[in-house]
């Protein structure tokens, strides 16, 4: 396992990953620091016009865009300071407000992805065995529709079927009570517990055929134990490798969700940041998402290899 | 070299050999055929199309395509015949189905659904095939560029390794809000993330071109590189129309997306606006969202089949 990870491939493959991201925040930087003017970010602001220059003193936005980049790099690699929210909540650091909502957001993704896991596998593993008969068939048209279904649309229309069941209770959320986090998860788990089975089941499908379990069967190995022992670890592993980027779109689709079901998760602050300008906070959330998401494509390619031995002379 | 330059050059102007080349047995799809043929390049485009017929006329594809077409037809149409979107009234605000000729009802400032859902999956489908038109354009021209020189390919590459560090929604979103929202900013941020599959697929179709027999001796005969890149057109052809239906439907969607996050062209009835005004009002009239939530809804399955069916094709044919 140690070489898996800690080879010439990996860290050159993480050198680059961490360089991409570089390149998106400065490119961010830019865009968000040229094309609206310096003095838009506080122009939808209500306060008085003083104290916005004092704002805009304090904190060097009148100041040339090379000198405020080398400011706010300096201010992530020193003390992790993202700059300040100027609409949102004024004047507070942009960590702090982003913070407890992301928190949020990272269990409830986390919840929808153990959830999708396991579900998603046992689906699958129900569809692969199967796949001859009526069940197989009934999985493989379940899989074609809901695989890549945007996830608000599934939230709407539950949203819709719970207001008509006259439960409309269980739609608005609440951090304390249990029974209103079913919905939202289940939402989001939806299209991420189809791709888990139709990943599973085509592993399993797919190996059942192979000329080992053939062998395997010729020699009195019972059909259980040939499942227990090399095909449902054939399809963990599969499974294991799109974890994280799947971890990643949960994070995304919990930005509709939050809005659809009023949580105060990303998607929350993401939105009230675009309708009030409040470009640090959006730029900081997007640095975020480039972070996440590329390190999530790392994390698979190493996964991919330790899974895979195989693949490990491919990648020389 | 020189020999084999010369040798090429004897065998091309030798009308008898150039024109008929040799007869050959094929696979296309899962038949197998005997095919007397001019030459490689007619071979080639006839494969191509034989796939794309096998497309439509699976089930999936069949339905999806139909269906898909239909969508778009009364998206244009339709709009003829109903009330003024824009029409509103204060006074007859969230009415039922069905009630003063509302055929869905009307919204918060008693406009009428009905005619806002079929006038805004019209705009949908105004921005989505503009978008994916500058798709195509920017897509077919980079794709052949990275496929054939190895420099536009260095560049590219990395210019789409920074973009695919964001998810394409947080692009869309980006753009959205950094550029103030109207017509041209959003057709801008759907082309920004949607050039990229395109092209992909062009690139790696033109470096399977490369290795055949009529570039290897056009290069050698010192054929100008833009009669040769001129002469890829009639094969991605395919690839391009598959692209297409599947890209112009995203397209329409991209802008229900962007609503979610309140980016709206103002005064402007979209599938996106549609759905937004319904979904702020949702926990109280529920019936409000009904009309344009199926639209979207209805195209996004023809999108599934469809991308179903593509994937039946190309496995079948490999």
């Amino acid at each position: 396992m140690y070489r898996f990870i800690f080879n010439k491939k990996t860290w050159f493959d993480l050198l680059e990953t961490l360089v991409l991201v570089f390149v998106t925040l400065t490119l961010v930087f830019i865009l968000m620091h040229v094309i609206p003017g310096q003095t838009a970010k506080l122009a939808n602001s209500s306060l008085p016009i003083e104290q916005q220059r004092a704002l805009v003193a304090q904190y060097g936005l009148d100041k040339p865009l090379l000198s405020q980049y080398l400011l706010y790099l300096n201010g992530i690699f020193t003390k992790l300071d993202f700059g300040i929210s100027l609409a949102v909540r004024v004047n507070d650091h942009v960590s702090n407000i982003i913070d407890p909502k992301i928190q949020l957001s990272l269990i409830m993704a986390l919840i929808a992805l153990v959830f999708a896991f396991f579900l998603g596998y046992i689906f699958g593993a129900f569809f692969g065995i199967n796949f001859k008969n009526i069940f197989g068939t009934l999985g493989h048209i379940q899989i074609a529709i809901f695989i890549s279904l945007p996830s608000y649309i599934l939230g709407i229309l539950v949203v819709v079927i719970a207001s008509a069941a006259n439960r409309a209770d269980l739609v608005l959320f609440d951090y304390h009570n249990a029974a209103t986090w079913v919905l939202p998860i289940l939402v989001l788990s939806i299209p991420y517990i189809t791709s888990f089975a139709n990943l599973v089941s085509g592993v399993i499908k797919n190996e059942s055929q192979m000329q080992y379990v053939k062998f395997a069967r010729a020699k009195g190995l019972s059909a259980w134990k040939i499942l227990t022992r090399h095909l449902f670890k054939r399809g963990i592993f599969s499974s294991l490798v799109i974890l994280p980027t799947n971890f990643v779109g949960l994070i995304i689709g919990g930005l509709f969700i939050d809005n659809i079901f009023a949580i105060p998760g990303i998607g929350s602050v993401l939105g009230q940041a675009i309708l009030s300008k409040d470009y640090d906070i959006v730029q900081t959330l997007i640095i975020l998402f480039a972070f996440l998401n590329s390190f999530s494509f790392w994390v698979r390619d190493v996964l991919l290899l330790m899974t895979d031995p195989r693949l490990a002379s491919a990648f020389k | 070299m020189n020999v084999l330059k010369v040798f090429l050059q004897n065998q091309l102007n030798d009308n008898d050999v150039n024109k008929n080349l040799f007869p050959k047995f094929s696979f296309t799809g899962s038949k197998f055929v005997y095919q007397k043929i001019q030459n490689m390049k007619d071979f080639e485009t006839k494969k191509s199309f034989e796939k794309l017929k096998l497309f439509l006329l699976s089930p999936f594809g069949a339905i999806g395509t139909t269906f898909l077409i239909l969508t778009l037809l009364a998206g244009i149409f339709v709009p003829f015949s109903t009330q003024s979107p824009y029409h509103f009234d204060p006074a007859s605000a969230f009415l039922d189905f069905n009630k003063d000729g509302h055929i869905l009802g009307t919204d918060n400032l008693g406009r009428d659904i009905w005619a806002r859902t079929w006038w805004g999956l019209r705009n949908s489908i105004g921005i989505g095939i503009s978008a994916v038109t500058a798709d195509l354009f920017v897509g077919v021209i980079l794709g052949l560029l990275m496929g054939y020189y190895r420099v536009f390919d260095r560049i590219f590459s990395f210019v789409i390794k920074v973009l695919n560090t964001i998810p394409n929604t947080i692009i869309l979103i980006l753009l959205a809000i950094i550029l103030t929202p109207n017509v041209g900013t959003i057709i801008l941020g759907i082309v920004v993330t949607g050039w990229i599959p395109m092209t992909l697929q062009v690139r790696s179709y033109v470096l399977s071109l490369n290795t055949l027999d009529f570039v290897t001796s056009s290069k050698l005969l010192d054929t100008p590189n833009r009669f040769i890149i001129k002469d890829f057109l009639p094969y991605i052809l395919p690839i391009i129309f598959s692209m297409l239906i599947l890209t112009v439907p995203t397209a329409v969607l991209a802008d229900t997306t962007l609503s979610f996050f309140g980016i709206l062209v103002p005064n402007l009835p979209t599938l996106g606006s549609a759905v937004n005004a319904a979904l702020s009002v949702i926990a109280i009239f529920p019936g409000q969202i009904v009309g344009p939530i199926f639209v979207v809804v209805f195209l996004v399955f023809n999108v599934q089949m469809i991308s179903i069916a593509m994937a039946q094709v190309f496995r079948s044919s490999r």
